[in-house]
């Protein structure tokens, strides 16, 4: 394989992580709180087909991209006023919001579908980091939003670690008992993160949608959103292991199509059977860390999924 | 008294999301009326409109049943739809390439359908009971390995020569489903029975009980000398079968052939149980609650209204429903503790 191929091979697997890694840290925040946001999947779904619908209706991606992050919060709201407020099963929760997401998506992608896009978060290579031998065209050949996504990870992990109110949130999501006696408002931190969450999977999927396809499909997603959460738990609730596992899984869908092209006995292989592949390393992942939980702990927060109820004794 | 609550907090959710989803309509320019009249017509109005909608029941009867069971040990499978589909593949696999003769070939059909269903039911069963795997996520991703399956089948080796649409070639005769009027199979006398034996399973013999105690802590179970891991992999074994038994009833009753398998009815059906508080019974009802919507949704397809319309009214149904149903439960439950404390 030439070096050529290599670098756009990880370029691309890079561009292909991002919809997930924005997914994923947001439910990273959701899930430190103690919440368990399912329905990422149909968040992600809305905030992609909003994305094309605003973007191709008024010519401005960014007000595209800006309203799916709101979209992607009301419904991160909805979700939180459901299951935190009225204590609804959250699995249940999670899979009407799917549906809701899918439903929505569908309807508001119509008039979108098979077109491609004019408008869309344009490439941005950045002036001096990109000339780097071999980094520059994989990291610094990317579109803003790609960058953003950069940020976010030293960012969101400042946060956790280096702020009280990162700490506090992290405590929600250990003993929110704890966090309560203390005088911090528990309700109000786990609907704010999942808010965030929220609104990071419609910038997740408004990505998908305006910043690396540049098109919409139905249901596109194509089970991101599902991933995102497998990928929490494989970076054992550490940003940094989350940017690391979302590449891992990027490499992986890039390398379906790759394969077909490296010829020989691999394009005998049927499309489908490769892609496979990102859900199956999914399943080895859990698995894998299932082991690795046999013998110490792997740090997953104690109050992760229990609803919060402070007239009950923990 | 707590059944009366329920139903009524039904039906008032049920208005309540019937009414956002006509506010939606409005906003589209699609007239309201003549919408909700078209559902009507299309899945009730006529015989023929109802099969249609049992059409949809059946198999969601099934994921729901399946549901059922393991959401009743708190073992959430949300890998209906792989399971099914899994079924489907069986189904196939013995109807396509097993010449048998008649009678021996229907019973092979569904007993291997069947039981591929609760082998990929047992999948995410083992990796939880053996590695602690959350079976949420690991049935989920399987639903995606089990579709691609299918499809890898329907697009590649089975695909039917003749035709052009991604399917198989269609079953000999001695592997379908007898049929029932002109649209249905027997699937539809045997739904009912599969719920009524559950029912009884669930609250007369020592495996419901156990299935119960499970459901409620795993700790009182072990105390009680009840082995966890066991109750989990039977109650998924048996879940992924009669999910299993959906595919089945997909291919070998209603379509006659394998082929993409992506309805969503398992995901249905696990909203549909929840409905229905799980009871095996009820799921009977809301299973046809759901067919219903969904076959009120294809003949609006026809009428050029988006089909679309139709899931984002079932989601805010839905929706409107958890957060109903689960306030009037607890307001039953809340009623029940004065009552005895009083």
């Amino acid at each position: 394989m030439s070096e050529a191929m290599l670098i756009g091979i990880l370029a691309a697997s890079i561009t292909a992580a991002t919809p997930i890694l924005y997914a994923a840290l947001g439910e990273l925040i959701v899930e430190l709180s103690g919440a368990l946001n399912l329905g990422i999947e149909g968040i992600m779904l809305v905030g992609a087909a909003t994305a094309v619908a605003v973007t191709a209706g008024t010519g401005i991606v960014l007000l595209g991209v800006l309203t799916a992050i709101l979209v992607g919060a009301v419904f991160g709201l909805i979700f939180a006023a459901v299951t935190i407020s009225v204590r609804a099963n959250y699995i249940v929760s999670g899979l009407a919001m799917v549906l809701l997401g899918d439903g929505l998506s569908v309807f508001f992608g119509k008039p979108y579908i098979g077109i491609a896009l004019k408008d869309f978060v344009g490439p941005l290579p950045l002036p001096l980091l990109s000339e780097i031998p071999f980094l520059g065209p994989v990291f610094f050949h990317h579109n803003l939003l790609v960058y953003v996504s950069y940020i976010a990870v030293p960012a969101l992990w400042w946060f956790l670690y280096y702020t009280r109110q990162g700490l506090v949130l992290r405590a929600t999501g250990e003993k929110p008992r704890t966090v309560d006696v203390v005088g911090w408002n528990v309700v109000r931190i786990r609907y704010l993160a999942i808010i965030f969450g929220g609104g990071m999977a419609g910038l997740g999927g408004a990505f998908l949608s305006v910043g690396y396809l540049h098109s919409w499909a139905n249901e596109m997603t194509a089970g991101a959103g599902w991933i995102a959460l497998a990928l929490v738990i494989f970076a054992g609730w550490q940003p940094w292991k989350l940017i690391g596992g979302a590449y891992l899984f990027g490499f992986a869908y890039i390398m379906i199509f790759q394969i077909q092209l490296l010829g020989g006995v691999f394009s005998a292989i049927s499309v489908y059977l490769m892609q496979m592949f990102p859900y199956v390393l999914a399943v080895l992942v859990l698995a894998l860390i299932g082991l690795r939980a046999r013998r110490r702990h792997v740090g997953y927060p104690a109050a992760l999924g229990l609803p919060y109820v402070r007239e009950e004794q923990t | 008294m707590r059944w009366l609550l329920e139903s009524g907090a039904f039906v008032v959710s049920a208005a309540l999301g019937l009414f956002a989803a006509s506010l939606l309509l409005r906003a589209t320019g699609t007239p309201v009326l003549g919408t909700f009249n078209a559902i009507f017509t299309g899945a009730l109005s006529s015989g023929e409109a109802l099969q249609g909608s049992l059409v949809y029941t059946v198999p969601i009867a099934f994921t729901g049943l399946a549901a059922s069971v393991a959401f009743r040990a708190q073992v959430w499978n949300i890998g209906a739809e792989g399971q099914a589909a899994m079924g489907a593949f069986g189904s196939a696999l013995v109807a396509l390439h097993w010449p048998l003769p008649a009678g021996v070939m229907l019973v092979a059909v569904i007993v291997v359908g069947t039981l591929c269903g609760a082998f990929w039911g047992l999948v995410p069963a083992v990796l939880k009971v053996w590695l602690g795997v959350n079976e949420v996520l690991s049935s989920l991703m399987l639903n995606y390995v089990a579709i691609l399956w299918v499809d890898y089948l329907v697009y590649g080796p089975w695909h039917d020569p003749s035709g052009g649409w991604p399917y198989s070639k269609g079953f000999p005769r001695t592997a379908l489903l007898p049929a029932v009027g002109s649209d249905l199979n027997i699937s539809i006398f045997i739904a009912p029975l599969i719920a009524l034996l559950i029912s009884v399973l669930l609250r007369y013999t020592r495996w419901g009980f156990e299935i119960s105690v499970v459901g409620h802590s795993h700790a009182a179970a072990k105390y009680a000398g009840i082995s966890v891991a066991r109750t989990v992999l039977w109650v998924m074994l048996l879940s992924g079968a009669i999910a299993g038994y959906a595919g089945v009833d997909q291919v070998a009753g209603t379509a006659g052939r394998l082929y993409h398998l992506t309805p969503g009815y398992g995901y249905i059906g696990i909203l549909v149980s929840w409905l229905a508080d799980h009871n095996p019974l009820l799921v009977l009802l809301t299973a046809f609650f759901y067919g219903v919507l969904l076959q009120g949704g294809s003949t609006l397809q026809m009428t050029q209204v988006d089909a679309s319309l139709v899931q984002v009214m079932q989601g805010l149904i839905i929706l409107f429903a958890l957060a109903g149903m689960t306030s009037a439960r607890r307001l039953a439950q809340r009623m029940r503790i004065r009552e005895v404390a009083s």
